[in-house]
């Protein structure tokens, strides 16, 4: 991990990087940053894994990584693949541990005057609803294996059934909150055993629910058509499938090291162990995946319902005077089955992207009406001290990175290294002095995850903006954050 | 001796760890997981837990053995103290693992650990002992 790269970039661009087809890979790395990111990219060894995932069978296109890449195991965090649904292997290195690990953003009628002085008892009340931190969970939602199978089934419309949210919910979140290959019989019982009792809860660690308020309008038109306004006060939502989706990738990996022995497939690193899709081992995990992103879908969308109630309860208004509505729900780490035009020919593409955002142009059909003239919202959280953005999907993501774009800060300094800096400093009280209310189960987890410790979100955002994978449509920054 | 210490990378954490058999390798890293994950000192050795496994190396062997006892930890909310390893070869991996049921009141959280990777681990033989460098996702 120390040693420098020996993988040379080629710029193509004012903010698009070639690493050529060289030795064992099958296709080109493309690598989407500026100038200055160079220096650190360099720095650690995520090249080498664009490099890498460019060698496995299949690949589509070019092995590519977004502007937030940073090193992770087997692929890089912002790596975006696509392999050939015939041809291609599936990889449960390549969506990461956290499957379906994501994002969903609310709007609401409020204007930031109206919680201002309130916004202490919000996260409170916030921070009691919502479970977070280690073993904690809702006495009033306690699953049983059926019912649990039914959530892996059906993911967002298991929760909107059973009382969380509504229909309308369901129109904005990718997929519809619900993957129709899910396969729960494919989920093992330690999997299931494991996420049973944390469906409904937060999780630790970069976790959180943040609530936030619009400081800039940069697409009047589209922030409208997403119910955003300038002032206007945000919730954004943060986690995933939780221990469910941990143990199904563990579970896994175990399978696809020796399923490629077994296809003959040479792995640079074992973490990007794969099979191919239309293998047994393919479907299985890719059943098995699609579950687990049912159940990180069905965790959001719970946890939504508990936002509106702690709302409603703290500010005593209705839900249509509050109108805290979904603008939308988009997942980080997954694999999907796609239609893409690759190589001047439709096919079907198992689109790899950890670390990475869908991001759909106007009038795709996997788009809400709503949304049809402005392409998919992407949402991309920062810091908890400074800023977060609000994009909108476009054609040439479309035409260039299979509708991918990036997914958020990315962490500059380590964790330890991060609790060393906050020493001797009340990150909880700095923060409040800027008008930033924190609430976390454990207070090193407000020094681990303090803003100094993630890289500045909006110089992200600008590479991708600049390279015209996805554009800006508003900023949000933050007033109080619960914290896993 | 220090039998292990923290590698730390920007959006992960891992531990070197050296033993002086293959045995003392796989209790030293199970040691130096629990230290990373729990105040281990105050936890009591009240529950006995076997496990054991089969795999292609020593290597997927250790992940493994990791990683049930973080399956254990979370799914039937545990927290170890000790690991005895009771037979190991590159086959196959028997372990006995000490610990008692997590109480809030006395157990200290110290990181949480979503799974244990494989990335570029490799069980390897130096200056006359064995080291290992494990990744772990957090």
């Amino acid at each position: 991990m120390s040693e420098a790269t020996t993988i040379k970039l080629e710029k193509i661009g004012d903010v698009k990087f070639r690493i050529p087809r060289h030795g064992k890979m099958n296709a080109d790395g493309m690598v989407y940053a500026s100038d200055s990111m160079l220096e650190k990219i360099y720095e650690d060894h995520s090249l080498d894994q664009v490099y890498n995932v460019a060698t496995l069978p299949g690949i589509v296109g070019s092995s590519m990584a977004m502007p937030d890449i940073h090193w992770g195991y087997g692929f890089p965090i912002g790596g975006v693949a696509a392999f050939s649904a015939d041809e291609g292997i599936i990889s449960p290195g390549g969506v990461g541990y956290d499957i379906n690990c994501g994002v969903r953003l609310l709007r609401t009628e409020l204007e930031l005057p109206k919680v201002k002085g309130k916004i202490k008892d919000i996260v409170s009340r916030l921070f009691s609803d919502i479970p977070s931190g280690v073993g904690s969970s809702r006495k009033d939602l306690n699953l049983s294996f059926s019912q649990l199978n039914e959530v892996l089934k059906e993911g967002a419309i298991w929760a909107v059934a059973n009382g969380f949210g509504s229909h309308e919910d369901l129109e904005h979140i990718e997929t519809h909150g619900s993957i129709d290959m899910a396969d729960p019989d494919m989920v093992s019982d330690k999997a299931k055993k494991r996420g049973k009792n944390q469906l409904g809860t937060l999780g630790s660690g970069n976790h959180f629910v943040e609530v936030g308020y619009v400081d800039e309008v940069y697409d009047e038109k589209v922030a409208a058509a997403f119910g955003l306004y300038l002032s206007g006060v945000t919730v954004f939502i943060h986690t995933g499938s939780r221990g469910l989706g941990h143990q199904v990738c563990d579970d896994y990996i175990r399978v696809m090291l020796n399923a490629a022995r077994k296809y003959g497939i040479e792995l640079a690193d074992k973490q990007l162990c794969c099979a191919p899709f239309n293998s047994p081992e393919g479907k299985e995990y890719f059943g098995a995946m699609s579950a687990a992103a049912n159940f990180a879908f069905c965790n959001r969308q719970i946890i939504t319902h508990w936002v509106r109630e702690s709302l409603q309860r703290v500010l005593g208004m209705s839900p249509k005077h509050l109108g805290l509505e979904l603008v939308y729900d988009v997942a980080h780490n997954m694999a999907k089955l796609e239609r893409h035009t690759a190589g001047g020919k439709k096919q079907m593409l198992v689109v790899h992207r950890k670390g990475a955002t869908r991001a759909f142009p106007p009038h795709h059909p996997e788009l809400p009406d709503d949304y049809k003239e402005t392409g998919q919202p992407v949402l991309i959280p920062g810091d908890m001290g400074r800023y977060s953005y609000v994009l909108a999907g476009t054609q040439k993501a479309m035409e260039e990175t299979f509708g991918s774009t990036c997914h958020g800060a990315g962490r500059l300094m380590g964790r330890n290294a991060a609790i060393k800096k906050a020493h001797g400093r009340d990150i909880r009280r700095e923060l409040a002095d800027e008008g930033i209310y924190v609430r976390a189960a454990d207070s090193m987890t407000i020094c681990e995850e303090m803003p100094e410790a993630y890289k500045d979100v909006s110089v992200v955002v600008d590479v991708v903006q600049k390279a015209g994978i996805s554009r800006k449509v508003a900023r949000l920054r933050p007033l109080g954050v619960i914290k896993g | 001796m220090e039998y292990s210490r923290l590698i730390e990378h920007t959006a992960d954490i891992g531990i070197e760890v050296w033993g002086a058999s293959p045995e003392e390798l796989f209790e030293h890293s199970a040691q130096a997981f629990f230290e990373l994950m729990w105040n281990v000192p105050v936890v009591l050795p009240e529950r006995k837990f076997d496990i054991s496994e089969n795999g292609n190396s020593y290597e997927e062997l250790l992940v493994m053995l990791l990683s049930d006892l973080l399956y254990l930890h979370e799914a039937e909310s545990v927290v170890f103290n000790r690991l005895e390893i009771v037979g190991l070869t590159p086959r196959e991996v028997r372990a006995v693992a000490y610990g008692e049921p997590f109480d809030g009141g006395r157990h200290k959280i110290k990181t949480m650990i979503k799974a244990v990777t494989y990335h570029e681990i490799e069980v390897r033989q130096k200056d006359g002992g064995w080291v290992v460098r494990i990744i772990f996702d957090i």
